[in-house]
């Protein structure tokens, strides 16, 4: 084996998973040419220490790049889904209605939301819009209310998070909420079959008497099965997870939200908001 | 005013147009802390695609979010740091796996380097004992500064180059499964990563001289010979 023919083998292990490893075990005609050509040249040798060097720090380098073409699926993701700004933010009330967001237009932005879900934006823009507007508290409060804010804001980021996780999925379903009354609490409720998550996202529900609490739970013919306990932040109610149970699930199930007992069945009483897929 | 201190005031005018609506002022801070924030995701997940998707809810958090960055408080990179390490993890949490590596600062909570928590966690008995890694002699020659030489040379690649290179080393494939996947010779592949390589490794040569670990070592040549690669 020549300088040329070991150096090429060398090269090709630096750029081949464990490359190095399996040369160095030896183990084929090429790994024993190649190790009796290195026993005889410090020059080889010590070039092949440098690759195995070099070709791991250039590995490091090459996995900690981000390809240059997320740059403008970032900038184009976050004007079709972040929330509005500038003059576009002015007609943006805290009492803007959620409507359910329309999946099409994002097959049209790779990796970017549709701008139709700006109904996500709208919902930041009002849970930011009602905290900001009770940061002015003075006295012992104002630590708890900090706090309180800080949570609710929290709560947000996990609601957004799952929002655009679940919407990206081809068989998300979306499920309106709505109340016997006009002027009852409104929702939206998001899942996919196929990885099973959900979102759910209530405005409009009164405070739970002591001992109550709002669940969430899907039913389909007779069996209702549990989704999960209602959070509640200032303006907004919501759940978000996974739900094991909707694996598969078709149409014509029923969703609903229901004022429950803490201690008694999750999956009881008369829906206050109900929903039908 | 101090370079650093003139950087962050910079910084802090750019937050403060992006919560103005500018998605200049955004792009600009992508391309300050892209790089940063693509490295937070993706030394917790093998996933590239997971990161590139942490990267961008991490500047959606940014859009959404500017007008609750303090510049007081701590620097936007820390910040944004912050975020897609919490992204990151959130994704596992969904999947109820783990990722494959929960820095102290996520675990407790807290946006401070690795080492600070590491000795809060022993000072308060909840660690009986620790040992940062520390970067050894391939970490410590990954500088941010080699780092940064290396990143620009893959921009410069030929395109064919750099992508049997990126999948080479981003993906872990074989030659041969890249040979698949794009559609090219096996000797073409093998031939196009193999210079891949090599312009990288003369870059580091001219960047920190031929005597340098990285630089290849010329072929030796005999009376007669040639050394055409």
């Amino acid at each position: 084996m020549d300088h040329a023919e070991a150096r090429e083998l060398l090269e090709i292990a630096a750029v081949e998973p464990g490359g190095f490893a399996r040369l160095v075990a030896g183990d084929t005609p090429e790994a024993a040419a190649l190790a009796g050509h290195l026993a005889g040249c410090a020059a080889c040798a010590a070039e092949m220490e440098r690759l195995r060097l070099s070709a791991a720090v250039i590995r490091e380098a090459v996995r900690m790049t981000p390809p240059p073409e997320l740059r403008e699926r970032t900038l184009a993701f976050v004007a079709a889904v972040g929330r509005p700004r500038g003059a576009e933010a002015a007609g943006i009330s805290a009492e803007a209605p959620i409507a359910a967001p329309d999946v099409e237009t994002r097959r049209r932005l790779v990796g970017a939301a549709p701008r139709q879900a700006a109904w996500l934006a709208a919902l930041a823009a009002a849970l930011i819009i009602a905290v900001a507007g009770t940061a002015f508290f003075v006295g012992a409060s104002r630590d708890r209310q900090i706090a309180d804010q800080a949570e609710e804001l929290g709560a947000l980021r996990d609601v957004a998070a799952w929002t655009i996780r679940v919407d990206q999925q081809a068989d998300a379903h979306h499920v309106a909420l709505a109340a016997s009354t006009a002027a009852g609490p409104t929702g939206t409720l998001l899942y996919s079959p196929t990885t099973t998550d959900v979102v759910v996202v209530a405005t409009g529900l009164a405070a739970p008497p002591a001992g109550m609490e709002y669940r969430c739970w899907v039913q389909t013919g007779d069996s209702r099965q549990r989704i999960g306990k209602m959070f509640l932040g200032d303006d907004i109610a919501y759940w978000v997870g996974p739900v094991p149970s909707l694996a598969g699930l078709g149409a014509g199930s029923t969703f609903g939200i229901s004022l429950v007992p803490l201690s008694g069945d999750p999956v009881s009483g008369d829906p206050v908001l109900i929903g039908h897929s | 005013m101090s370079g650093d201190r003139h950087a962050k005031q910079i910084e802090a005018d750019l937050v403060r147009e992006v919560a103005a609506g500018s998605e200049s002022a955004l792009a600009a801070l992508y391309d300050r802390h892209v790089d940063g924030v693509f490295a937070a995701a993706i030394r917790l997940t093998p996933d590239r695609q997971v990161a590139e998707e942490v990267v961008q809810e991490t500047f959606l958090a940014l859009w959404n979010r500017a007008e609750l960055f303090n510049p007081a408080a701590g620097s936007l990179a820390a910040w944004l740091h912050t975020i897609a390490r919490n992204r990151t993890v959130d994704r596992f949490r969904a999947a109820g796996r783990r990722p494959n590596l929960v820095p102290f600062s996520v675990a407790t909570g807290a946006a401070i380097d690795e080492t600070a928590a590491l000795e809060r966690a022993l000072a308060g008995g909840t660690v009986l004992g620790g040992a940062d890694l520390g970067p050894g002699p391939e970490g410590e020659l990954a500088s941010a500064e080699l780092r940064n030489v290396l990143r620009d040379a893959l921009a410069e690649l030929p395109e064919h180059e750099r992508t049997a290179l990126v999948l080479a080393y981003s993906e872990e494939l074989t030659q041969t499964e890249i040979a698949a996947r794009l559609g090219w010779p096996l000797g073409t592949v093998k031939t196009r990563t193999r210079r891949a390589l090599l312009r990288l490794r003369e870059v580091l040569a001219e960047e920190f001289g031929p005597m340098a670990e990285l630089a290849p070592i010329p072929v030796p040549v005999s009376a007669g010979e040639t050394t055409d690669r």
